[in-house]
């Protein structure tokens, strides 16, 4: 598995949003370049 | 000016941003940032095994003209910390339950804790990462 980016703000959120999937929440990403 | 792209949660808006490490993974940067030609909306998968990680599945319509099998290792870890961004690919077949091949991304959101004898402490500080 290759590193190739960081996460360098945000990552507090996210993590809260996707820890939600272990309990069957559904989450759709959208990545986008900005 | 270093190249930037952000993971929105459709539900929620919630979003993060991240930054590539052109320097560490060239190879991989052109490819991934090829397949963000168009946004990418994926459903985010909880990683099974592996603790903290959300995989997103790229799919086939970010693909293009990219051969996954030419990007190789760089900066590799099969220890993700909080923050990482991780690409892997294998074909189908090589891991069980997985029949086509996989494009995924990788999300690590939180320390992986269950390596560390404190778990108080990231990991990243005890330089039991990678």
């Amino acid at each position: 598995m290759n590193v190739w980016a960081k996460i360098v703000e945000g990552l507090q959120g996210l993590a809260q949003e996707l820890g939600q999937i272990r309990f069957g929440v559904k989450k759709t990403l959208r990545i986008s370049r900005l | 000016m270093t190249k930037r792209f952000q993971v929105e949660v459709l539900e929620t808006g919630v979003k993060a941003v991240a930054e590539l490490l052109e320097e560490d993974t060239p190879r991989t940067c052109a490819a991934l940032w090829k397949m963000l030609g168009k946004p990418i909306e994926t459903n985010a998968v909880h990683a099974m095994w592996s603790g903290r990680e959300v995989m997103a599945y790229v799919p086939e319509e970010n693909r293009g003209d990219i051969d996954p099998t030419t990007i190789g290792v760089e900066n590799a870890t099969v220890y993700p910390v909080a923050g990482d961004v991780v690409w892997a690919y294998f074909p189908g077949g090589m891991i069980q339950g997985f029949k086509e091949d996989g494009w995924i991304w990788r999300l690590s959101t939180a320390p992986r804790r269950e390596y560390t004898s404190r778990p108080d402490v990231p990991n990243e500080c005890l330089g039991q990462d990678r």
